[in-house]
C-alpha cells in the first residue's frame, strides 16, 4: 500500500513536471516570438516631396508597410500639397482666381491650423506668402534676391485673414498663392501616423525631409543636426510617440554679393527672418503644429512670445542661438544631451 | 521529501534563462557595422560594409553619377545634376547620415547598430 502511494506520487510529480515544462516552453516561445517580431527592423529610403524620406519600422510586415507609406507620401505630394502638380489641392487653390475650391479634409485641417498660427504670430508666419517665396526661388536652380519693388508689389496681399476657409472650401484672397512648404512635411507625418495605426507595427521612426514622426512607445534617440555642419549632430533627444521638426538657417540657402540668404521668410517683411538663431527644434504631438511652430519660433526668435506660443500648443523646443548657446524649454531639458562641446547650454 | 529538480536540471535551466536574458539586451541582436546603403528610385542597389573596405573604389549607380567608397566613409564624387548639392554633402561616416541627389533620385544612407541617434532632425 505504502509502495503504491509512493509510485502514484512519483507519477504525479513526473506528470506535473512535464505539464509545467510544456506550459513554460509555450509561454517562452510566444514571448520570444512576440519579442523578436516587435524588434524586427525594416528600413528604407526614398525621394518624395523634393526631399529624402527615411523609414524605420519595428514589427511584422515591415516591407509591405513601408511600401504603403512611400506610396502614401507620393500621393500626399501629388494630390494634396504640390504647388506644381496639376490637380493637387494647393495647385487648384493657387489657380482658382478667387473662386471657392473644395479641398480634402486633410488640407482644410492643415490650412485651419496654419491660419491659427499666423494669427498667433501677428502674421510673421503665413502660408499665403507663396508669391514672394516664388520671387526668391529657394530650392530651385536660380535662387536670387528679389528687388524691393518686386517684394512690395506682393507684400500687401499676404495675410491669411484675406483667405476664407469654410468647411472644406477655400477662397484665396486677391494676388495670393498658398505655400504649404512650412507645414507639409509635418502634415505628412500626421497622415502616416493614422496609416500606421491600421497595421501591426510596434513602433516606427519616419523622417520626411528631417521632420520626424516617432510612432509607438519605443524610446528613440534623435540627433539635432549641427547648424554649422549639417552632416553631424550637436545634441540628442530621447523621445517617443511624438513629432519633431527643425527649422534652421543652413537649409536651402544661397549667397549673393557675399551675403548668405536662408529660406525662412518673415511673411510680414517678405525677407529672410533675422532672429539671432541658427535653428529651432520643436517637439509636439501634431506634425503640422511642430512644423509650423519651428518656422514661427525661428522667425520670432527666442523670447517670451515664442515661449508663450509653445506653451499654448503644449510644445517643447530646443533653440540654438548664433553664438552657439542652446536653450531648452523646461519640459524637454531632461531629455536633451549635448554632444558637441563647442555649443554651450544656457 | 524528494526535490522536484536535480542539480543538473537547475544548471540547464539557469543556462537557458541566462541565454534568454543576454538576447534581450538591446544591441546584441542587431549588432552590425557601419553600413552604407545606396538607393535608386527607392530601391536598394548596393549595400556596403564600410569597415571592411580596404581599398577605395568608385561605382556608378546610375549613368553620370559616381559614388566613392573608402574605409569608413562614402560620398558622391561625380554627378550630372546642375546644383551638385549631393557632392557638396561631403563624406558620410556616421550612423543616421544621408546624402541625396534629388534630380537623379539617388540616396545614400548610413546605418549602424552602435550607440548613435536613430535619426537626425534638420
Amino acid at each position: 500500500m505504502e509502495n503504491d502511494n509512493k509510485a502514484t506520487g512519483k507519477k504525479i510529480n513526473i506528470k506535473a513536471l512535464i505539464a509545467i515544462s510544456v506550459c513554460a516552453a509555450l509561454i517562452i516561445g510566444v514571448c520570444v516570438f512576440d519579442f523578436v517580431q516587435s524588434r524586427k527592423l525594416y528600413s528604407c529610403n526614398d525621394i518624395a516631396m523634393n526631399t529624402v524620406i527615411s523609414i524605420k519600422l519595428y514589427g511584422p510586415d515591415g516591407e509591405k508597410n513601408s511600401e504603403a507609406i512611400k506610396s502614401e507620401i507620393h500621393d500626399i505630394e501629388k494630390n494634396l500639397l504640390s504647388r506644381y502638380e496639376d490637380g493637387s489641392d494647393v495647385y487648384r487653390i493657387n489657380s482658382s482666381e478667387g473662386k471657392a475650391v473644395s479641398v480634402s479634409p486633410e488640407v482644410a485641417s492643415i490650412i485651419s491650423d496654419a491660419i491659427d498660427i499666423s494669427s498667433d504670430s501677428n502674421g510673421m508666419f503665413d502660408i499665403t506668402v507663396g508669391k514672394i517665396t516664388e520671387l526668391w526661388g529657394f530650392g530651385g536652380d536660380n535662387p536670387k534676391v528679389p528687388s524691393s519693388d518686386e517684394i512690395n508689389s506682393y507684400l500687401p496681399y499676404v495675410g491669411s485673414k484675406r483667405m476664407k476657409l469654410t468647411g472644406n472650401d477655400v477662397i484665396p484672397g486677391k494676388n495670393q498663392a498658398v505655400d504649404l512648404g512650412a507645414v507639409g512635411k509635418g502634415a505628412a507625418c500626421d497622415i502616416i501616423r493614422t496609416q500606421l495605426e491600421d497595421t501591426r507595427t510596434d513602433s516606427a521612426i519616419i523622417s520626411v525631409g528631417g521632420s520626424l514622426l516617432l510612432y509607438g512607445k519605443r524610446d528613440f534617440s534623435i540627433g539635432i543636426v549641427n547648424p554649422d555642419n549639417d552632416k553631424d549632430y550637436m545634441g540628442t533627444l530621447k523621445l517617443s510617440d511624438t513629432c519633431v521638426s527643425t527649422s534652421g538657417n543652413y537649409e536651402q540657402c544661397f549667397e549673393q554679393s557675399g551675403k548668405k540668404y536662408h529660406h525662412i521668410l518673415n511673411a510680414s517683411t517678405g525677407y529672410p527672418a533675422e532672429s539671432y538663431l541658427k535653428s529651432v527644434t520643436v517637439i509636439c504631438e501634431s506634425g503640422v503644429i511642430s512644423d509650423a511652430l519651428s518656422t514661427t519660433c525661428y522667425i520670432m526668435g527666442y523670447n517670451d512670445s515664442s515661449l508663450a506660443l509653445l506653451k499654448k500648443y503644449k510644445a517643447e523646443a530646443v533653440f540654438v542661438t548664433n553664438d552657439k548657446i542652446v536653450r531648452c524649454t523646461d519640459g524637454i531639458k531632461d531629455s536633451f544631451e549635448l554632444s558637441d562641446k563647442s555649443f554651450k547650454m544656457s | 521529501m524528494k526535490k522536484l529538480f536535480k542539480k543538473n536540471d537547475l544548471i540547464v535551466i539557469a543556462v537557458i534563462l541566462a541565454a534568454a536574458l543576454i538576447m534581450m539586451i538591446p544591441g546584441v541582436i542587431n549588432k552590425e557595422n557601419l553600413t552604407a546603403t545606396v538607393y535608386v528610385d527607392g530601391n536598394i542597389v548596393k549595400t556596403i560594409n564600410l569597415e571592411e573596405v580596404k581599398n577605395s573604389y568608385t561605382f556608378s549607380p546610375k549613368s553620370g553619377t559616381e559614388i566613392c567608397v573608402e574605409n569608413g566613409a562614402v560620398y558622391f564624387s561625380s554627378a550630372v545634376c546642375r546644383d551638385k548639392l549631393c557632392i557638396h554633402s561631403g563624406k558620410l561616416n556616421k550612423n543616421g547620415q544621408t546624402a541625396a541627389c534629388l534630380p537623379e533620385r539617388i540616396v545614400i544612407s548610413i546605418s549602424s547598430g552602435k550607440n548613435s541617434p536613430d535619426m537626425l532632425t534638420y
